[in-house]
């Protein structure tokens, strides 16, 4: 009886007081799709800078991550390449897909296990109810020096970055919907009609 | 009025009302042009020799010193460019360049040049002073080789919206987000 009841309590504990990484693992494994509405805080030496908008995932390596306000750009990995659309601009660039953070977090939450092979992973502790962790890029990153992952509910709930410029950047998913109906053709990145498409 | 000139002038009408909100951006005419410091955030894309790149910028404009940052979309930023009384300097991938203008530095780092200085009076949807330039029929600015068109979305704005520079086969397009003065750090004064 003994026996049996040891890895049946470990177990039951686990989901709750997990930390961070293996959260991740969980996050990761547990979702082919994800969708969810971010806010982003930009704060530099002049001002704060505060957007928002929506991620959509598909495992393996394709992502939507559109802002909203406070101006429209998406950000499209269809899973061969990267295209950015700004819509004042009218102008669209495209290159081959990395897993480049400074395009969209999402380029490295989409890959099935893109975070271990590029970053080393470090458990950061418990602040404000979620469970951190500190990824270090293997490779070193031009843009950005730190980034920070929080989680609950083995569920990424904040993202946090800062550059050796002295910018911070919270991100923070709400409304997280793990494995929903997707539309394939949100993956795929048709320019609009009257735009410059740029190549990289 | 004859039926082909009416029709003519219906289609222009149409043609019209089809087009964008896009409206040509006229500045007001100031006796002694000010360069009032200012802070502004924006995007803008860059194409030259067949490639082309789309950023982010953050801008803190005085007369005697400058400071523009090339950023990516969550905010972190890539390039910055500084500019005062010692000359520019250019911090990128943790390596940093000196010159003596902006101009010569970015297009030998970033392969592309940014006309910083008169960028200044350009954003602000006028002709910058001292140097020689001419306003063709359609609104457009030339100066220094580069031909700027400034466009509106909104009659009266004290700024065009987006502005478009063209120099040989370079073209630069830069939007306007968001405006600020830049912020004076004075004590706060409690009432």
């Amino acid at each position: 009886m003994k026996i049996l009841f040891i890895p049946l309590l470990a177990s039951l504990a686990l989901p709750v007081h997990a930390a961070a990484i293996a959260q991740l693992k969980a996050f990761v494994a547990g979702t082919q799709t994800v969708s969810a509405q971010f806010e982003q805080t930009v704060t530099n030496q002049s001002h704060r800078e505060q957007a928002h908008g929506t991620l959509e995932i598909s495992r393996p390596g394709k992502f939507r991550w559109s802002y909203a306000k406070p101006f429209e750009q998406v950000i499209v990995g269809d899973g061969k390449r990267l295209w950015i659309y700004d819509k004042e601009l009218a102008q669209v660039t495209s290159k081959p897909l990395d897993s480049a953070l400074g395009s969209s977090p999402a380029a490295l939450l989409a890959g099935n296990n893109a975070i271990e092979r590029n970053y080393i992973l470090k458990e950061a502790g418990k602040e404000g109810g979620l469970e951190w962790l500190s990824a270090t890029p293997r490779q070193a990153d031009n843009t950005f020096q730190s980034l920070k992952m929080g989680f609950s509910g083995n569920t990424l709930q904040e993202m946090r970055l800062s550059d050796s410029f002295g910018n911070t950047t919270l991100i923070r998913f709400v409304a997280v919907k793990k494995n929903p109906a997707i539309p394939a053709g949100n993956f795929n990145f048709t320019p609009p009609k009257g735009v410059d498409v740029l190549s990289e | 009025m004859s039926l082909p000139r009416a029709l003519c002038l219906m289609l222009a009408l149409l043609l019209a009302g089809c087009a964008s909100r896009e409206l040509p951006f006229h500045a007001p005419q100031e006796a002694v042009p000010v360069d009032a410091p200012f802070n502004l955030s924006g995007r803008l894309s860059v194409q030259a020799g067949g490639k082309g790149q789309l950023a982010r910028f953050d801008w803190t404009h005085a007369p005697a010193r400058d400071e523009l940052s090339v950023n990516t979309p969550l905010g972190t930023t890539v390039a910055r460019v500084t500019r005062d009384a010692a000359g520019v300097l250019l911090l990128a991938d943790g390596k940093s360049w000196h010159a003596a203008d902006v101009e010569t530095l970015t297009e030998q780092v970033l392969g592309w040049p940014l006309p910083l200085a008169n960028l200044a009076w350009w954003v602000r949807g006028r002709a910058a002073p001292g140097v020689p330039h001419e306003f063709l029929a359609d609104g457009a600015l030339v100066q220094q080789g580069w031909t700027i068109r400034f466009v509106s979305d909104e009659p009266g704005a004290a700024y065009p919206q987006r502005i478009d520079l063209v120099r040989d086969d370079i073209s630069l397009r830069v939007v306007a987000s968001e405006w600020r003065t830049p912020s004076i750090h004075l004590p706060a004064i409690l009432p």
